[in-house]
């Protein structure tokens, strides 16, 4: 007997972003340090800064995510960004190295 | 700009559906052991300290295989039909489920054929057309079209009667503020609860009685009106286990959810009359919980009796207690990523009529017992702060609640667990005697009507 079904998978939204262009060295760059607030991401990512600033002496960093310094709130009040603060870290860095504690 | 993403081993496909949805494929990351998550930080490290060269590999180098994107999946009009040899030997009874499981299209347990005619006489359950779409469904922005919808709530074992309270369902899990993303791909054991209130409830068969949460054929549209929304979470939402769906151990709740209020036997007027629906609406709540816990009541002779085992529940740190300080959590949505604030978290705690009668019969209201609640659930400021500190403006002033702030450094000062005493969701059902069920909310809610055929 044959049977005929109908698929249960969705079409799905068509979205593409082209890959972004690799840095040629991280030498003299700013790396974002992303982290989204759960467990170990903040000593994840600063252990990354460790070894990148020995490697790279001029590398410097901006952390995003746990960060609690006054005047920084955006990034600090919840999990995720959002694409305002998306654009914001762009601006401010070349690179992002991100964690979520997963 | 090149990211690199410190990923999890089990989380690895996880990682791998999220870029993939976002269009972003070749998006580097690394791989280390264990989650990061409860681990003492010299482990944490070393793990971290094997990667480094990836680390560097991932910002400088583009893969080879970059600029690839999905193949077979992007927006058809019609949907496919397949053709599958059945007959009455055991591999041939069983063809249509191994032909859905081998594309990851099941929950795993066995379903019924989605004939085309099947679907359609599941279409009569609403007047809905079957190209709606009803929401974009992440993690995989898959669109949920009434007719999916009707395919899954064939396999699900759902009667036409059942299909408008899935589709309310979904219409919920529609709202900005149920944050339907986070609740998909959470490491945590996150999954709908469907409340269903009004007449809804009786022409579906919903069991709204003893064992209502439970297996049995009594219990056959609870089940399948549950079972098919997570149905939908897998195929529409592509949440797949280990994939899309990334919790670490799961529960059995993920199967699906799905209560009715009691009305008939409750003292109080029904959950969708609190949120501003009449009576003789219908309507469908969705909160998206983990648990739950059952509270056995038995030692309960006063309404204070009964409302302290309840909220001897409420103390576990990481149930979002005094998450409020800080504001209101922030969904996402689609993909332009922009933020919903909402309360949360709504703790549903299922009372057996039999609660809710010592608590009336002493006069007490729901929303008395709510703000019994929000007034003796409260959780240490140390403890809150200690987690995370609060974000300051320039000035070191808190940027939420600074009327708290002077309570800072008072090591006895508390706070209230959930915000609002409507975050104690409390719902009738079930047979009447001593129990309750305590769920921890931990992302939104959102209530719908039910539009009936």
């Amino acid at each position: 007997m044959q049977v005929q079904i109908m698929s249960p998978a969705a079409d799905r939204v068509d979205f593409k972003v082209p890959p972004a262009p690799r840095l040629s060295s991280l030498e003299g760059k700013t790396i974002g340090l992303y982290n989204n607030m759960t467990g170990g991401a903040d000593i994840a990512v600063e252990r990354v800064a460790e070894h990148l600033g020995r490697r790279y002496p001029n590398v410097k960093f901006e952390r995003y995510g746990g960060d609690l310094r006054p005047g920084r709130p955006a990034l600090s009040r919840g999990n995720h960004i959002d694409a305002e603060e998306a654009a914001r870290i762009a601006a401010e860095v070349d690179a992002v190295i991100g964690a979520t504690a997963h | 700009m090149p990211v690199v993403g410190i990923v999890a081993r089990d989380f690895v496909r996880a990682w791998q559906s999220c870029v993939e949805g976002w269009g972003q494929p070749s998006t580097a990351f690394v791989t280390i052991p264990h989650a990061t998550t409860g681990q003492q930080a010299g482990f944490i490290r070393n793990m971290v300290d094997a990667q480094i060269d990836a680390i560097i590999r991932g910002l400088t180098t583009l893969p080879a295989t970059a600029g690839t994107t999905r193949g077979a999946q992007g927006s058809s009009k019609t949907t496919e039909i397949f053709t599958v040899e059945m007959d009455a030997t055991p591999a041939g009874l069983d063809a249509v489920n191994r032909f859905l499981a081998e594309r990851d299209w099941s929950d795993g347990l066995p379903v019924i054929p989605p004939t085309p005619a099947a679907v359609e006489h599941m279409l009569k359950g609403t007047k809905r057309q079957p190209q709606d779409v009803l929401m974009v469904m992440e993690p995989g922005f898959g669109l949920a079209t009434v007719e999916k919808i009707a395919i899954n709530a064939v396999m699900a074992g759902c009667r036409p009667a059942h299909f408008p309270i899935l589709l309310a369902a979904i219409d919920c899990l529609a709202q900005p503020e149920m944050n339907h993303r986070d609740m998909q791909v959470s490491g945590h054991t996150e999954a709908p609860l469907v409340l269903v209130n009004g007449p809804i409830a009786k022409q579906a068969g919903l069991n709204v009685g003893t064992t209502a949460m439970g297996p049995g054929v009594i219990n056959s549209a609870n089940t399948a009106i549950g079972r098919a929304l997570r149905l939908c979470l897998i195929n529409i939402g592509y949440c797949k286990a280990g994939a899309g769906d990334p919790n670490f151990i799961g529960l059995p709740t993920k199967f699906g959810m799905c209560l009715a209020e009691n009305e008939e036997i409750s003292p109080w007027q029904p959950y969708h009359v609190d949120k501003g629906f009449k009576r003789d609406d219908s309507a469908v709540t969705v909160v998206v919980v983990t648990g739950p816990t059952t509270i056995i009541d038995s030692g309960s002779r006063t309404p204070e009796d009964t409302l302290n085992n309840i909220a001897s529940m409420m103390f576990y740190r990481n149930a979002g207690a005094g998450g409020w300080l800080r504001g209101w959590q922030s969904a996402q949505v689609g993909h332009t990523n922009k933020r919903v604030a909402y309360q949360s978290p709504y703790h549903p705690i299922i009372l057996s009529p039999s609660r809710a009668v010592i608590l009336a019969e002493a006069g007490m209201s729901k929303q008395d017992a709510q703000a019994w609640l929000h007034r003796h659930c409260r959780v240490s400021l140390q403890a809150v702060l200690g987690t995370r500190g609060m974000p300051k403006d320039a000035n070191g002033r808190w940027l939420t609640h600074p009327e708290l702030q002077h309570l800072e450094h008072d090591p006895n000062a508390t706070i209230a667990a959930l915000e609002s005493p409507e975050q104690y969701l409390l719902f009738v059902s079930g047979g009447s005697t001593h129990y309750a069920h305590f769920f921890y909310g931990t992302y939104g809610t959102a209530t719908r009507p039910v539009e009936e055929a």
